[in-house]
Formats: C-alpha cells, sequence, structure tokens
C-alpha cells in the first residue's frame, strides 16, 4: 500500500479511537475519498470565536507526510492569518516548517492555537491585520465577533 | 582553492554521446591517480535517487540515457601538502559537488522538465554514515544483551513518519546521533531527502554536534 493511504489510515483509525478524548476537534474522512477529510473545530474560548463552529477542508497530498496538507477554512471567518474570502490559513507549519511529525489532529489543534493567538504582521486579511497593528484590539473584536455570529454559529428561530 | 578535477558533459545530439562518455571515462581514470579522490569518482558512479517512486540511477548513466543535459562534478581542495594535518576532518579540506541538469526527460523518469538535482558530497556522507548505524529488532524473545535491552527500552511507541509501530521485528531503524529519536531507516531516508532535520525536535540531525 502507497505510503500517504497507508498513514491516513492509521490517521483514520487514531481519529476514531481519540474521538471523545478531544472534544473541540471533530475531523472525519471524505467516504469515498482518504486524502480528502473536513474538520469542525470550535473557537477557542476568552477570543472572538468562542462559541462558533468553524469547518476546515484538508487536500492531502500524495506525497504525505512529506509534504504538508492543504488546509482551509470554509467557514468565513475574521482573522488576521486566514483569508477572508478563500479561507486559505497562513501557518508557518502548514509551509516551510512542516515537519512529518505533525498529524491532521495536530494541525487542527494549531489552528486553534492561530485563533488564539492571531500573527498581525503576516496577514493575509488586511483590514484585519490593520485593526490589530493599529491597537484598535476593540474593533478588531467585534468584527471577529460579529462574523463568528453570523457565518459559525447556528442561526436561533 | 586548488581545482583538482573536473568533469563537464552536455548532451545535445546523438553522435556526441559516445564522446562525451569517454570523456567521463577518461576524468575517472585521472581520479583512479590520485587516491585521496577516490571518493569522488565513488560519487560519479555510485547510484543516486533523482526522483521519489524511481529507480536510483548513475550520473553516468543519465549522460548515456541522455537524460541528462548536463552533468558536471568538480572537486575543490583547499588542502596544502606543507599544512595537512592529519586530524582535521576530510571535509575540512574537501568540497564536492555534483551537479545535474535534466531537460530532455526519457521514459523510466518522471516527466518534470528542467529539474535540477544537486546534491552535497557532505551530506551523501553524512546518510550513508547514517544507514551504517541501521539495526532492527532481531526477535521479541531474544533480549539478552543489556545493549539491546537498553535499546527495546527506547523503542516504545510509534514511528512517527509513518505512525506505525518501532519495535515490529525485523525492519530496519535508525537513532538520529544528536537527538536520539528513532525512525525507520526508510522512513527517515525519504524525509532527509527534503530536510535536513529531524522532525520532532527540528535538530540538523546530519551534522555532529
Amino acid at each position: 500500500m502507497q505510503a500517504s493511504r497507508a498513514r491516513l489510515f492509521k490517521e483514520y483509525k487514531e481519529v476514531q479511537r481519540e474521538k471523545v478524548a478531544d472534544p473541540d476537534i471533530q475531523l472525519a474522512c471524505d467516504d469515498t475519498n482518504i486524502f480528502k477529510w473536513t474538520a469542525l473545530i470550535k473557537g477557542p474560548s476568552e477570543t472572538p470565536y468562542e462559541g462558533g463552529v468553524f469547518q476546515l477542508a484538508f487536500a492531502v497530498p500524495e506525497q504525505y507526510p512529506l509534504q504538508p496538507p492543504q488546509v482551509r477554512f470554509l467557514t468565513k471567518i475574521f482573522h488576521p492569518n486566514v483569508h477572508f474570502k478563500t479561507g486559505e490559513i497562513c501557518l508557518d507549519i502548514l509551509k516551510n516548517a512542516w515537519s512529518p511529525a505533525w498529524t491532521l489532529q495536530s494541525v487542527c489543534r494549531a489552528i486553534i492555537a492561530l485563533m488564539a493567538h492571531p500573527e498581525p504582521d503576516s496577514p493575509l486579511n488586511c483590514d484585519s491585520g490593520n485593526l490589530l497593528r493599529s491597537g484598535d484590539i476593540r474593533g478588531f473584536h467585534s468584527m471577529a465577533r460579529m462574523y463568528t455570529r453570523l457565518a459559525a454559529m447556528p442561526k436561533k428561530g | 582553492m586548488v581545482k583538482v578535477a573536473a568533469v563537464n558533459v552536455s548532451v545535445d545530439r546523438e553522435e556526441q554521446v559516445a564522446e562525451q562518455l569517454d570523456r567521463i571515462e577518461s576524468s575517472l581514470s585521472s581520479l583512479n591517480e590520485s587516491p585521496e579522490l577516490l571518493c569522488a569518482k565513488d560519487l560519479l558512479l555510485r547510484p543516486i535517487q533523482i526522483l521519489d517512486e524511481h529507480q536510483p540511477v548513475c550520473i553516468i548513466d543519465l549522460v548515456a540515457q541522455r537524460v541528462a543535459s548536463s552533468a558536471s562534478f568538480s572537486s575543490s581542495s583547499s588542502l596544502n601538502n606543507s599544512n595537512f594535518n592529519s586530524n582535521s576532518d576530510l571535509f575540512g579540506m574537501f568540497h564536492f559537488v555534483a551537479h545535474v541538469e535534466i531537460v530532455s526527460v526519457l521514459t523510466g523518469i518522471a516527466p518534470q522538465m528542467g529539474l535540477i538535482f544537486k546534491r552535497d558530497l557532505k551530506k551523501f556522507n553524512a546518510i550513508d554514515e547514517l544507514k551504517k548505524q541501521a539495526f532492527h529488532v532481531a526477535s521479541s524473545s531474544s533480549s539478552s544483551s543489556s545493549a539491546n535491552q537498553e535499546d527495546e527500552g527506547l523503542l516504545v511507541g510509534d514511528c512517527s513518519i509513518c505512525l506505525q509501530d518501532l519495535s515490529a521485528t525485523g525492519i530496519d531503524l535508525i537513532r538520529l546521533p544528536n537527538c536520539s529519536h528513532a525512525f525507520h531507516l526508510k522512513c527517515i531516508l525519504s524525509w532527509l531527502k527534503k530536510s535536513d532535520f529531524c522532525p520532532l525536535c527540528r535538530d540538523l540531525c546530519l551534522q555532529k554536534s
């Protein structure tokens, strides 16, 4: 069996086993394609994303785990390191700092950590980055909160 | 820096191939005359893996198959007989570079145009050195020597590259020299083709600390 397939299958089994262990992450594999995954992650507490559930799409390359998976947000999110339109994520471990020791699960954890600790100095979303860089924390929070409510929370009534 | 030997080949036309092979071979025989450069000859003849999932090939074969548009090899040396110091590291004195450019692609090599392959002998040798340290768990029942037991004690868990069990019998394992992190040999070799870092701690694992 192809190395990437074997490894993803192993991760799949691991995810099934650990489902209860990490309530913030729900990873699921496409029924027909083991190279396509989706994840639901909970917005970290004490951030404007709290209470929201964000969907991620993983496209795993054939060379995995020697190459990082491509991850993007399917749920709209206002965050300096996430492209507002495409959902592309600017995170070093998904680019040049990738290591095969990362798993899809731990990538999710890294993305949750990125949500809690934005890096306004390498922005993909300039509006969001500028708010933070100019010190307008309140403005950033209310924008991020608004989009969390609009896009990441179940509609009421 | 004194240039000791150089081989330069460019293959454009069919009739030139034989001539270029002759040139390489004569360069190789000139390398034979200087014993300290024997390892350089080794580099030209040693099979190298250029792309994943393909059989390793020699530079000289690439030229023969007209896969490489140019293959060059150079070794330069800052060594002077007067200040020869037998204790110093060989790599402090010599620096070898092998360089193959693949432009026209024949069957057997993946269709990637313009791929440039460069590799330092230093990394070559470091990886070779690493391969020599490979070991495997012979059998789970025989844990007679204390060294074996120590090895097995540290081998609990999975290879972090393929996530398969490390202690499976008969599979070559490796422990990286500086950080002692253990992996399957084939897994770490495929990673080290892309990177010089240990996957677990980002230690520069091919350099002696």
